[in-house]
């Protein structure tokens, strides 16, 4: 304790740095006069007195030096003092600190923003009180992954809610339901969710306004139509009034009464999905949910959240719950066989969807610690240099008694306030980075927010300053140990240490990483740019001439006839319109991910899955392949011929199937089976996937629209491709005015051309493409000024012995030769470091991002090296012209 | 003769407690005379420990007048000094009396 208080007391004046010796003096003062007193009354003189006083006194400034111990704590004191001259040497020299800053600045700031990302979609809480204490229970299924976060259905989330004793509340809710909201400021489509009345104790929210709905009113399935609104929702559909309470709002048709609004910026607890605006109770799923019965058992929509009870841990939780869920297991075998449940913390975004960015943030973690090494490598390199140009000071300080120890340490503290400078900048960079990363993984595939939070916090803050001083310590200390090696005597006569050597390996294996580096980021790039190339190219046709929009007539009531009829009229009119080639609806837009499957086989085969293929599976409508602008090779495609009600079901094939069903005749004209149902093939067209680089062609078969099932609720809904001649801009106002037109009240959403629906669904593609692209030119551009660097300082360093050269005889072109070939070798090694690296890392860890690239295609694993050499080069080029032009006399004077 | 290191705090504050407020000058008088003048307290050792042992909080100090009319800095024992004080004492008892059974010791009484 006492020592601790002394502690505290001595820190505070060491920081404070208050000279404050005031005190001492007097004391010293005070003890003088009061011993003169004493010898005078022995009788001395007042001369004398004072005399032997100040003698047996002893050494003041010995005593000012013990004191001063004592006051405070003598390493703070050194430290400070040492930070002290590292400012001072700073701003002496400010190119090198600005060089050096904006270099660390660079490669800090890039990491902080890739942390900062992780954190938001991996880490962060979710925004209400005491979040460390919520978990998601999710329904684990035999042979799925883990990852996909599988909801309950409803009597089984009664049932944990009813038994579970380690979490001391469980809220049941489906966060992604669509829905139209009308409110007397208009009509929204925004996302809801419907959500037991525990949710909002569960997350312990406090209504902005009004109340949230009671258990009472989650009872009674279809009696309490009543509604949450969010902040956001109650400021832009109802101004923002109080009298919002108690008013009616239509959804998805339905009439709810509003009782209250969420506290401001809670946007519901799923994140990386659309954030909630509404919030209705689960009596009433029906509203909200209409693919299967969501209060059944064996409807799996329902994602749990809940709180731990005070001293249960999540083993806990997941012990019981785990029970609780192979009870349900054996007492309902018929849905629950094989299942279980899966306790986890609640925190990042939606599980799925940080299964899916995982990869590509890994992949930019790594480039960001790439672009860190070089970074740290280049200013390294200019540490070095700097210590040759300092001997003189370094071997000054030494022959004053600094120990090697303090001066590694002075130096120490120079790179460790350089770094911490460089991260304090780097940050407005990870601000900047982080504007354009939210631009990928804070916005909806049609361009709106995403729930999610990226913003820095404290946690990243730290680490970003403890990596800034790690990086600091570990550019520094090399460098350090080197300058205060030097023998004081030589370095003070100002002799040139010779060429060669330790210290300019060192430099020159730190050139090699980063040129190595570089290559490898530039040859990642290449292959992404490729890439990148080929998905535009891919399905053959101009995407940006195709807009895609999608209607959901079933979200307003609409049966499937009468949706059916809508679509009809939709289409026919658009036709009419100028500016219009075509129009057609489909099941899915034609990327991929989105197909449904079916199994095919052929005719008087048994249909068992040893005599089908499965297959990619897309229902279209008559004039598709022309909407697509994508011709048909073999027969014709849908048309108003192929009545719906007709006996002949019809089906076209792409090339891959027709191939891999009759290998060398004609496909149409035969028939197939296409999930047992005989349909005639009447026409074959192009392979129209976007193909992955290590995945083949994949068999798709295309069945006419409207023949599908006319029961199955899916096709109540369609996605309307529409082929335009002209600017997207305006065609697309003209495009939603006609459709309103036939009712104003079906929702349409996702209005985009395909070419942006390409490029969202290619984003990760496109981001990896930008940001290696932007690492690899950082990289780039630092490797490049190091070499440049390095070799315009080992030709100063060697100017002497190059004159001797010249002067007795080597030609000057031997000269320079020496040079480049100095340079040549470093690069060189750089190259083929580089190059090894990038083929053997690319095909693991950019293999999932390549689409129609093998990872070692040679054009875009070399064109970034070969730039690379073209400027190194150059690089070399001046300081060997500079060596070459030696004047051997004016040296050899010089020196 | 030198004073034993960790010793002076424990005189310090004897003294202190025996003779009330002292100034620094009339502490290492004291300390002498005590001593019988056998230790010679340098004004370097005693300033920087008063200043440890009021940063401990075992003394305080204020200026004040001193016996001739001059100002001098007094220095008295705390509550939390006194009971360091005892603690120290105690401790001191204990091994000095544990060091004189060893120098009395002899081969034959073991």
């Amino acid at each position: 304790m006492r020592a601790l208080r002394r502690f505290f007391l001595r820190l505070t004046r060491s920081a404070t740095r208050r000279q404050d010796e005031a005190r001492l003096r007097e004391e010293l003062e005070d003890h003088l006069a009061l011993q003169t007193d004493d010898y005078t009354r022995t009788g001395l003189s007042e001369a004398d007195a004072r005399r032997r006083a100040a003698l047996t006194f002893g050494g003041v400034e010995a005593m000012k030096e013990a004191w001063r111990d004592e006051r405070r704590l003598a390493w703070v004191e050194h430290l400070l003092q040492d930070a002290r001259i590292a400012v001072r040497r700073m701003k002496q020299a400010p190119g090198f600190t600005l060089a050096a800053v904006a270099t660390l600045a660079l490669g800090l700031g890039v990491g902080s923003a890739v942390v900062s990302l992780a954190n938001g979609l991996f880490l962060k809480p979710l925004p209400v009180d005491d979040a460390a204490r919520l978990v998601i229970v999710d329904q684990t299924i035999p042979d799925r992954p883990l990852t996909n976060g599988y909801g309950h259905s409803y009597p089984d989330y009664l049932y944990y809610r009813e038994h579970a004793r380690t979490v001391s509340g469980l809220a049941g809710h489906y966060s992604t339901s669509p829905m139209q909201v009308v409110t007397p400021d208009g009509a929204f489509n925004v996302s809801g969710s419907v959500a037991s009345a525990s949710y909002f104790s569960v997350l312990r929210l406090q209504p902005a306004l009004g109340r949230f709905y009671s258990a009472a009113e989650d009872d009674v399935p279809g009696a309490h139509p009543v509604a949450v609104l969010s902040h956001d929702l109650w400021r832009s559909g109802f101004a923002q009034a109080p009298g919002a309470i108690g008013s009616s709002v239509r959804i998805n048709g339905t009439t709810f009464t509003v009782v209250g609004v969420a506290p401001k910026g809670f946007r519901g607890t799923l994140g990386g999905v659309s954030p909630n605006d509404v919030w209705i109770p689960t009596a009433m799923f029906g509203v909200g949910y209409r693919y299967c019965n969501a209060l059944a058992r064996g409807c799996n929509m329902v994602n749990l959240i809940g709180r731990l009870a005070d001293g249960a841990s999540i083993a806990d939780a997941q012990a019981e719950i785990g029970v609780l869920a192979s009870q349900l297991a054996a007492a309902f075998p018929g849905t629950n066989r094989n299942r279980g449940a899966l306790v986890r913390a609640a925190r990042g975004i939606r599980i799925e969807n940080q299964a899916r960015e995982a990869p590509i943030v890994t992949l930019l973690g790594g480039g960001a610690a790439l672009v860190l090494l070089v970074a740290s490598a280049n200013v390294a390199g200019l540490l070095l240099a700097r210590g040759l140009r300092r001997r003189k000071e370094i071997a000054i300080r030494r022959a004053l008694g600094a120990s090697r120890g303090r001066v590694v340490r002075l130096l120490l503290v120079e790179s460790i306030v350089l770094a911490l400078a460089g991260g304090a900048a780097g940050f407005v960079v990870a601000i900047w980075t982080m504007d354009v990363l939210r631009g990928f993984f804070g916005v909806s595939y049609v361009g709106g927010a995403l729930n999610v939070d990226f913003a820095l916090d404290l946690r990243v803050v730290l680490l970003g300053a403890a990596v800034a001083a790690l990086t600091g310590v570990i550019t520094g200390v090399a460098p350090a140990l080197q300058a205060s090696r030097s023998d004081a005597l030589p370095a003070l006569k100002q002799e040139t240490p010779g060429a060669g050597g330790r210290r300019s390996r060192l430099r020159e294996g730190l050139i090699v990483l980063q040129v190595a580096v570089s290559v490898m980021l530039l040859a990642g790039s290449g292959l992404l740019v490729r890439s990148f190339l080929m998905v535009h190219r891919g399905p053959g046709f101009d995407p940006d001439a195709v807009v895609l929009l999608r209607l959901r007539p079933s979200l307003v009531g609409y049966t499937n006839e009468r949706s059916w009829a809508f679509q009809h009229e939709v289409i026919r009119r658009l036709e009419a319109l100028p500016g219009i080639v075509a129009a057609s609806p489909a099941g899915s837009p034609p990327l991929p991910g989105w197909n449904r499957q079916a199994d095919v086989g052929l005719p008087g085969t048994t249909g068992e899955a040893a005599d089908t293929l499965t297959t990619g599976m897309v229902y279209v409508g008559p004039r598709y392949f022309r909407t697509l602008g994508c011709g048909v090779v073999q027969g014709r495609e849908f048309d108003d011929r192929d009545s719906p009600d007709g006996a002949a079901r019809v089906a076209i094939v792409n090339e891959t199937l027709a191939r891999r069903l009759w290998p060398d005749g004609r496909a149409v004209g035969n028939s197939i089976l296409v999930s047992r149902a005989r349909h005639e093939i009447v026409g074959v067209v192009r392979d129209l996937q976007y193909l992955n680089a290590l995945e083949p062609p994949q068999p798709a078969v295309y069945l006419d629209f409207w023949q599908q099932n006319r029961a199955d609720n899916w096709s109540a809904d369609a996605q309307l491709h529409v082929r335009i001649s002209g600017p997207p801009a305006t065609l697309l106002s003209t495009i939603s005015q006609t459709i309103g037109a036939v009712d104003p009240d079906v929702p349409m959403s996702d209005t985009r051309t395909l070419g942006d629906r390409i490029d969202y669904q290619f984003s990760q593609v496109r981001l990896a493409r930008g940001l290696l692209l932007g690492f690899g030119g950082l990289a780039f551009g630092l490797s490049t000024i190091g070499l440049y660097a390095a070799l315009a300082f080992a030709v100063g360093q060697r100017r002497r012995e190059m004159a001797i050269r010249l002067a007795l005889g080597a030609a000057r072109s031997h000269v320079g030769t020496l040079v480049f070939r100095h340079g040549f070798t470093i690069v060189g090694l750089g190259l083929a470091m580089g190059l090894a690296a990038a083929i053997l890392g690319a095909g693991p860890l950019l293999a999932s991002l390549l689409y129609g690239v093998s990872p070692r295609d040679p054009l875009a694993l070399l064109a970034g090296p070969l730039v690379l050499g073209i400027v190194a080069a150059a690089a070399i080029w001046f300081p060997a012209r500079r060596a070459m032009t030696l004047d051997a006399v004016d040296v050899l004077r010089s020196e | 003769m030198d004073v034993l290191q960790g010793t002076l705090a424990l005189m310090v504050l004897k003294t202190l407690d025996v003779m009330g407020p002292l100034h620094g000058y009339g502490l290492a008088r004291r300390i002498e005379q005590i001593s019988g003048d056998r230790l010679a307290l340098n004004p370097g050792t005693l300033y920087p420990l008063l200043l440890k042992l009021e940063q401990e909080g075992a003394i305080a100090s204020e200026r004040g007048p001193s016996e001739n009319n001059r100002k001098a800095r007094f220095y008295r024992l705390t509550a939390p000094g006194r009971r360091q004080l005892q603690a120290e004492a105690r401790d001191w008892q204990q091994t000095t009396a544990l060091i004189d059974r060893f120098f009395a010791a002899r081969a034959e009484d073991l």
